[in-house]
């Protein structure tokens, strides 16, 4: 059984491409049945233009510029609304241009123990060879790792350890599932591979930072 | 590796925190062209009356940080459930079960229609995909028990996805032996 939930989760999703931000205003979402009518009347806008967009709906945020889009979600619970609403996008849009597709987890434990706290960052980055010389109270900030990600949807995984910026004594853990999107003869990406690559990849995404923060708890005891 | 080409998510500063980092703006060229290599090539017309093609960064400007001032509520997640409609009736629908973490067995449920919106109402049929969440809602410093469920809204498959699938399912019957 796992130790623990935890306390704060953030999920987020990123394109990037050549993309129209203009678009994606919340009526559009409408007429495309994305949002339902209600979600749709009461999304706020900030700004719609052809530079920039940042939407709010559903408890979600979606930020669009021309070669870069982002939506995310604080609120957990909404996790699989928010690769409806991807996939839905990028279904509707088939013709945009898509280079590369990270889904994104992060997720934060108030650790609540100073000790324990300094513990996992001198485990993971001892002190004692290089920093005890060089520094003064040396501490962890981050801890970036990267491992490759084999089979259909070949790309890479970028793991993020790192103090909590929402806990005084917490524990942030972030993953990145990163796809670069393959292109075909003519160097067009083909980006009608990034639905599925959303849809067969999001568990496997969204398990991997709790896998690396039980692991965490797991190997290193208070 | 620069913003153009990383797709991690964005980064946050706590709460209420004013800080003078600057944020990457842009400004709003009439033209601009992305290069392979991410720079930026703007041409301004309206700003100067020419059209020769001028190269500059994005704007940084300082500006205070909200953290979370879009979000209403964050959310502890404590079991997710993906569920499948069995059967249903004018009240209620029973569905099928299964742990998202695949470490609980499987289990079968009824829930009454009013754990939905009215509006998605017409999605409990039988077959329809939904996932139901536990946990912890949070507002400010407390938190209160809360059960989500919705249904999901992925767009109907294509010809080709249905053809792969049948292809997949006929390999893996020819694979188990079954006739």
């Amino acid at each position: 059984m796992n130790p623990r939930a935890p306390d704060a989760e953030e999920i987020s999703v990123v394109l990037l491409g050549s993309l129209n931000p203009g678009i994606f205003h919340p009526e559009w979402f409408r007429r495309q049945e994305i949002l339902s009518p209600q979600d749709a009347e009461e999304a706020k806008i900030k700004i719609v233009s052809p530079e920039v967009t940042e939407v709010l709906f559903l408890d979600m945020k979606l930020d669009v510029f021309p070669n870069r889009l982002v939506l995310e979600t604080l609120d957990a619970s909404r996790a699989e609304k928010l690769e409806d609403i991807i996939v839905n996008i990028l279904s509707k849009l088939p013709h945009t241009p898509i280079t590369a597709c990270g889904l994104n987890n992060t997720i934060q434990f108030d650790l609540a123990d100073e000790e324990y706290w300094h513990k996992i960052g001198h485990t993971l980055a001892p002190k004692d060879l290089i920093w005890n010389s060089v520094l003064e109270k040396p501490g962890m900030a981050l801890l970036s790792v990267k491992g490759s990600l084999s089979g259909k949807f070949a790309g890479e995984i970028n793991v993020n350890v790192a103090p909590s910026r929402k806990f005084p004594h917490g524990l942030s853990v972030s993953s990145n599932f990163h796809y670069l999107v393959p292109s075909d003869e003519k160097g067009t990406p083909r980006s009608g591979e990034v639905p599925n690559y959303v849809q067969q990849m999001w568990k496997p995404a969204l398990e991997k930072a709790r896998a690396v923060a039980y692991q965490i708890f797991e190997k290193i005891k208070k | 590796m620069s913003a153009a080409t990383t797709t991690t998510a964005p980064i946050r500063e706590p709460r209420s925190s004013f800080s003078e980092r600057p944020v990457t703006v842009r400004s709003t060229p009439d033209f601009q062209f992305l290069s392979a290599s991410g720079e930026v090539t703007v041409a301004d017309v309206k700003v100067s009356n020419i059209t020769m093609l001028i190269r500059r960064e994005p704007l940084r400007v300082p500006r205070p940080l909200t953290f979370e001032e879009w979000s209403r509520l964050g959310f502890i997640l404590l079991q997710k459930w993906e569920g499948v409609v069995v059967e249903s009736d004018n009240d209620s629908f029973t569905a099928k079960l299964l742990d998202s973490h695949g470490k609980l067995p499987p289990h079968d449920a009824t829930f009454s229609r009013a754990e939905l919106p009215k509006s998605e109402h017409k999605l409990i049929e039988p077959g329809a995909p939904f996932v139901w969440t536990l946990g912890y809602r949070k507002i400010g410093n407390t938190r209160e028990r809360a059960s989500v469920v919705y249904f999901r809204s992925l767009p109907p498959l294509i010809e080709s996805e249905i053809a792969t699938a049948e292809k997949s399912a006929e390999d893996l019957r020819g694979s188990i032996g079954w006739k």
